[in-house]
């Protein structure tokens, strides 16, 4: 024998023109898609999550657009405090833009049915406003009817306020106007900033009879502007901006507008994307988990098909063909779902942002969640899968047999894609690759983290649990520790669930807290100030009387530095080395003087403000933030110069303030005994639950005590509140997908570990271990594994929560200690679950059949 | 009059306000109380430039021994200014220049009550140094408020010096209110150059009381 | 004179675990002629198992040759095997081995699909037939009995006109009437078709019925005995 054939005349056939892989794929699949059922589940949530967020964020996008023409009623504004200039009108001409204009001013209104008189904004305007969108007036389609002569309409808090209906006459200058009605809504105007100063309404010829435009009055005028497309508006803003900027006008225009428009949702945008991409990793690692398993399952069925003839890239496309496809039917299902998801999420925010959410399909979004979702079952399966190429043949005779090779150019190519793919995604999904690279890196570390805490936490627990315990808690621990029994990937995997679960309920937690104190029942909502002293009781007995509560009266002093550490304003502002700010040394500071802290302040360093007699020095406490600017430290000495009277203090502390809560809050605190007889004004909160009671008590205010002015913080509060209930509605609802992502990865992880348990239990069983203590010790050991897991995955999100909450949304960091509580329990019984669930079969089944399995 | 503070807290002050006193009568310059808001304070600009300095040096210049204190405060209101006039009043005064009332103007508030709130402080004055010289700067309201309340509002302070016998600056922003360049960008506020026409229209009336 | 179908050289296979090396088979040589029967005997360990599966080349030697039908199964890659395997090679094991996901037809049909032929189902039935299973076509393994799954795996064994044929323990599972029945079957089929038959078995008197037996011990081949036809 001296001859021997060495190749093999072979015909390779691709994926396409193999029918035959395509016949097994069916064949294979037919009776068993079930098998595929977790696959499937992680696809479908995670891209449903993907879609339904991306259409969102595009809805609102869309939306933003189509509302900043109407919010801002033009194309282009122009803004003067003088009569447009003619070059500028000769302009708009020659450019052919539609134009109208308007002019308003502060003026007084005499309203002649109560005699009353109250300061207003008084608006005139050209015919034909608004160019978009349109007035919601009380009765319908009245607006125009100021145009047509001396009437007037009002906005609504004015009428109800001074009780002023329909054919009433008003006084504006020099002349008398009726009252046609009042207006709800106007293009341009919020309807939250009317209340500061409600606005008449009256056309712009009238306005010019009433005699209040004059030499000296101080008046505003506006140009509107309108375009036929957005090439003639872009060139007409690249005319105007300079003309406008030489005669010092301002000028707005749509795009400004939609980016405002824009940043206000900056912060949920980026929630979003948060969550989209936590969704999408989650769906990965459990596409991944689940084809591993898979692949795992089909071993034997390789090696049949390897022996009688089948090569590697056969065998390894009939699965490919069977998760190619499903794929693309979980992609379509996920995309859909993420479709109608997005359908019902205006419907929770309706009302609570300035415009309407519409309900058109997001095409791009179909189409993103199908690609997406195709090319995650294809890149995360392809890793699993490959190593059906490599089941040697050997395994028909012996189960345990090992490949020979495992690299391939393939598994490369794959793992390079993935490495890229989170990478890219989260760059798609921010619209920065600073910020994709962030979240990147983010994820990396949080892997890297998530090992080591595993490990550390594991060696901890072996070094430190008790050697009395019973056989039953030992062995489950010592279960831990079997070679090859992937712990520390479990943990890792478990862990990192656990971890983005409760991140997101620490950022969520953050960003909730963030506005929580508008949400508390006594919340205040009306701020009173400019109280003088002997103002104040009588100010605090009116609102007694009215039935409304007093959240805070603090006196307010005005002052200013004269002296830093014994230098004076003029030297240090001479100097050109200090590095102090100007600003900070030169400002008006309002000063309180109070012993306590108030709730929205947290003494950081030292002490706080005090002085124990007449005799000793006067030391103040100084806010957070404010030290840097002026460049002082605890200790440090300062003169106030409190209008004319020198007051030297000492700086005793540092105060963290949460200046949104529950105002005033304040740099400098002093002590009491210092600045009780120095000039100071009031300023007093109440929450004030409706509309009669603010009337009554505004006019009874006003009356009693007119120098005392009123913010009326009621309707931004009650649209902050509503829109943050309804966010965190929608926070909690989202945050539910990624929670059954995670939970599916978590199903994966088990069942993988499941064929190196069998055989355990089934020795234990041979040796005499009866099914409760197997089942015990199974349930024990999930215990183990979930509260370690758990365990992991909380230590790294309070850091990660924290770094999230502070350099990505900006916000304070809060986290809730009970519900963390809840996350890990439910982590552990999770875990518990699905590991018995899926051991069942490792728990119940008789041994010799395991037995008989492995000697075949 | 120096009204001792009681309380020991006040004390504490004792020490500033005797310094006062006695560099007052080391010195025996006239003090002149500029008693204001933002125009007084000079918003918006350095206080040397503002008129109450201006003014100051103008008659330093003549040879006039004087001290000005600027006792202006952005956004005062009268209501504001009474309740304030005790603390400014521990220092001695010779003249007193008011100058109060815009922001009650600007926001609207009933002229009556500006009326009385001013009336008190002068009489606070009064109380403290009989032989007070008291001046009083007229302000008027922009026409936007409207004819009614302007009218109303601009007839305020001559008929408080006529009442206090007191000396009036017809128009405070006489020939700066309304124009462009001599006034801030918020069109309320003079700038440098305004406040100098400030300083005069001040320095018409006030020196012929020293 | 015969063809020779496989021959075997000097093989040589080693087991690395960590520093150890086990042996498994030590220097065989033999070879087996077109149309013949050969049975490899032995107490457990003592490498028949392995030495099948070298020489269908369902693994590699550490050394020696392995020549299948001409083709030196060293110097192919694991698909070249596989194509060489789909030409060439039956196989029938202790434990059946069927696609169970696939129905009995199913199976029998697979290795000529993958020849990429058509309209195989005919042979395939003709074949369940000759076994005995017509009316078993659409049963899945599960729903068979083991020896009727045997008879599946005959079939699909025999479906490619293999020059030879690889038997693992093939009546291992069985009880004695299904043994003998698959015993005969597979004898049978040899003479008729003309199919080499290599059989790896403890069962001697399964390994009388061929022509030559080899005796394994220790990796070792310890004696070769023709057997003289009954």
């Amino acid at each position: 024998m001296s001859e021997y054939k060495t190749r093999v005349e072979r015909k390779g056939r691709s994926l396409f023109r193999d029918g035959w892989v395509w016949l097994m794929a069916w064949r294979d699949a037919r009776h068993n898609f079930s098998r595929l059922f977790l696959f499937t589940a992680s696809l479908v949530t995670g891209i449903a999550a993907v879609v339904s967020l991306d259409a969102l964020n595009n809805t609102i996008q869309n939306d933003i657009d189509a509302n900043a023409r109407r919010l801002l009623g033009a194309d282009i504004v122009v803004k003067a405090d003088n009569a447009i200039e003619e070059e500028i009108t000769r302009t708009v001409d020659s450019l052919k833009l539609e134009s109208m204009f308007s002019a308003d001013m502060a003026s007084m209104v005499l309203f002649r049915h109560n005699g009353q008189s109250r300061l207003i904004k008084l608006i005139g305007f050209s015919e034909s406003f608004p160019l978009y969108g349109e007035v919601v007036t009380v009765p319908e389609n009245v607006f125009d009817t100021i145009q047509s002569g001396t009437y007037a309409m009002l906005d609504e808090s004015l009428a109800s306020q001074y009780e002023v209906s329909s054919g009433d006459t008003i006084k504006l200058g020099t002349m008398d106007f009726v009252v046609v009605g009042v207006v709800q809504e106007i293009p341009g105007g919020g309807g939250i900033l009317s209340t500061f100063t409600p606005s008449v309404y009256i056309s712009y010829a009238a306005l010019q009879k009433t005699g209040l435009i004059q030499f000296g009055s101080r008046v505003n005028y506006s140009l509107y502007l309108k375009g036929d497309n957005e090439e003639q508006i872009a060139a007409s803003v690249e005319v105007l901006r300079p003309l406008a900027r030489r005669y010092g006008h301002g000028i707005d225009d749509v795009a400004e507008q939609k980016e405002d428009l824009g940043r206000a949702f900056q912060s949920i945008y980026r929630f979003f994307s948060l969550l989209a991409f936590v969704a999408l990793i989650l769906g990965c690692m459990g596409v991944a988990s689940s084809v591993h398993i898979y692949a795992r399952e089909k071993r034997d069925e390789v090696a049949v098909l390897r022996c009688v003839g089948s090569s590697g890239w056969q065998a390894f496309n009939i699965y490919f063909i069977q998760i190619f496809l499903l794929g693309i039917f979980g992609s379509l299902i996920g995309a859909l779902a993420g479709l109608g998801i997005q359908q019902a999420i205006p419907l929770l925010l309706r009302g609570v942002i300035p415009f309407e959410v519409g309900f058109s399909i997001s095409w791009s979004s179909l189409l993103l969640g199908l690609f997406l979702g195709t090319l995650v079952s294809i890149l995360f399966s392809v890793l699993p899968l490959v190593s059906v190429r490599f089941v040697p043949p050997l395994t028909v005779l012996r189960s345990e047999s090992e490949p020979e090779t495992t690299f391939s150019k393939t598994r490369f190519v794959v793992l390079t894609l993935i490495v890229i793919f989170p990478l890219a995604f989260a760059a798609f999904q921010t619209g920065s690759l600073l910020t994709g690279g962030a979240f990147f890196v983010g994820l990396l570390i949080a892997l890297l983290l998530l090992a080591a805490v595993a490990g550390l936490l594991l060696k901890l627990v072996r070094k430190y649990f008790p050697s009395g315990a019973s056989f039953i808690w030992r062995h489950a621990l010592s279960n831990l520790f079997r070679p090859n029994n992937q712990t520390r990937l479990l943990m890792v995997t478990i862990g990192l669930g656990a971890f983005i679960i409760s991140t997101l309920n620490v950022v969520e937690e953050s960003m909730l807290n963030q506005v929580e104190f508008t949400g508390r029942e006594n919340q205040s909502n009306t701020i009173l100030f400019d109280i003088q002293p002997f103002q104040k009781d009588g100010v605090v007995n009116l609102m007694r009387d009215n039935g409304l509560p007093v959240n805070q009266v603090v006196p307010i002093v005005t002052c200013r530095l004269s002296e830093v550490n014994g230098r004076t304003i003029r030297e240090l502002q001479a100097d050109t080395t200090d590095r102090t700010r100007n600003w900070a040394l030169t400002r008006e500071y309002r000063v309180t003087y109070r012993d306590t802290l108030h709730h929205s302040e947290k003494l950081i360093d030292g002490e706080i403000q005090h002085r124990k007699n007449a005799r000793d020095s006067v030391y103040v406490t100084i806010s957070e933030g404010m030290h840097e600017n002026l460049n002082v430290k605890i200790g440090d000495s300062l003169v106030f110069d409190v209008q004319g009277v020198p007051v030297k203090a000492y700086i005793s502390g540092m105060r963290s303030v949460d200046w949104p809560k529950d105002p005033p809050n304040f740099i400098f605190v002093f002590p009491t005994g210092v600045l009780e007889n120095a000039p100071q004004v009031y300023v007093t909160a109440t929450h004030i639950a409706d509309q009669q009671t603010a009337n009554k008590f505004q006019r009874e205010l006003v009356t009693a005590f007119p120098n005392v002015s009123l913010i009326d913080l009621r309707l931004i509060l009650a649209t902050v509140n509503s829109l943050f209930d309804k966010l965190g509605l929608l926070v909690r609802f989202l945050a539910l997908f990624s929670i059954a992502t995670g939970l599916i990865v978590l199903a994966g992880a088990v069942i993988n570990s499941k064929f190196v348990r069998l055989k355990e239990n089934v020795l234990l069983r041979t040796v005499g271990a009866r099914t409760s203590q197997i089942t015990r010790i199974t349930l024990i050991e999930y215990a183990y594994l979930g509260l370690f897991s758990a365990l992991t995955g909380m230590i790294l999100s309070l850091a990660g929560g924290w770094l999230l909450a502070e350099f990505f949304f900006e916000i304070t960091f809060a986290f809730d200690f009970v519900e963390m509580l809840f996350i890990a329990a439910g982590v552990m019984v999770l875990t518990v679950l699905i590991g018995w669930w899926n051991s069942r079969e490792v728990i119940y089944t008789p041994p010799l059949q395991v037995l008989r399995k492995e000697a075949g | 009059m120096i009204v001792v503070p009681e309380g020991s807290m006040k004390r504490a002050f004792c020490v500033t306000i005797i310094g006062l006193l006695f560099m007052g009568a080391s010195t025996a310059p006239q003090v002149i109380v500029f008693y204001g808001d933002s125009l007084t304070a000079g918003y918006g600009i350095d206080p040397d430039a503002a008129f109450p300095a201006l003014v100051g040096k103008a008659l330093e210049s003549k040879g006039k021994e004087v001290k000005v204190v600027n006792a202006g405060l952005s956004g005062e209101t009268s209501a504001g200014g009474l309740s304030r006039i005790d603390w400014v009043l521990r220092q001695p005064v010779d003249i007193f220049v008011l100058e109060l009332g815009a922001n009650d103007g600007l926001r609207g508030l009933p002229i009556e009550q500006t009326e009385k709130n001013l009336q008190a402080i002068i009489d606070k004055v009064r109380a403290k140094n009989p032989r007070v010289k008291i001046v009083i700067a007229g302000m008027m309201v922009p026409p936007n408020m409207g004819p009614d309340y302007s009218a109303r509002f601009q007839k305020v302070f001559p008929e408080l010096a006529r009442r206090n016998d007191a000396a009036l600056i017809p128009f405070l922003l006489q020939d700066v209110a309304g124009i462009e360049s001599l006034n801030q960008a918020d069109g309320i506020h003079p700038n440098v150059e305004g406040h100098r026409i400030v300083a005069r229209n001040v320095l018409k009336v006030l020196e012929p009381l020293l | 004179m015969k063809d020779t179908v496989l021959s075997v050289e000097d093989l040589t296979k080693v087991y690395r675990s960590g520093d150890k090396e086990l042996v498994v088979l030590d220097h065989v040589s033999f070879s087996v002629e077109q149309g013949t029967s050969l049975a490899i005997i032995g107490p457990s360990g003592s490498g028949k198992t392995t030495l099948l599966g070298l020489c269908a080349g369902l693994d590699t030697a550490t050394s020696g040759v392995v020549s299948l039908m001409g083709y030196k199964l060293n110097t192919l890659d694991e698909d070249e095997r596989a194509h060489i395997r789909n030409q060439y090679v039956g196989f029938v094991f202790q434990n059946f081995q069927l696609l169970s996901t696939l129905t009995a037809l199913e199976n029998v049909m697979v290795p000529l699909e993958l020849r990429g032929e058509r309209n195989v189902a005919g042979k395939a039935k003709e074949l369940l037939n000759r076994v005995g299973l017509h009316d078993r076509l659409h049963h899945y393994p599960s729903q068979l009995s083991g020896g009727e799954q045997q008879r599946v795996a005959m079939a699909r064994a025999f479906i490619t006109d293999p020059k030879i044929l690889f038997a693992d323990e093939p009546t291992g599972n069985l009880d004695d009437e299904n043994a003998n029945h698959i015993t005969d079957l597979l004898f049978g089929m040899n003479k008729e078709k003309g199919t080499t038959l290599v059989l790896v078995t403890h069962n001697l008197e399964l390994a009388r019925r061929t022509q030559l037996i080899l005796r394994m011990k220790g990796g070792r081949l310890v004696e070769q005995e023709k057997v003289v036809a009954v």
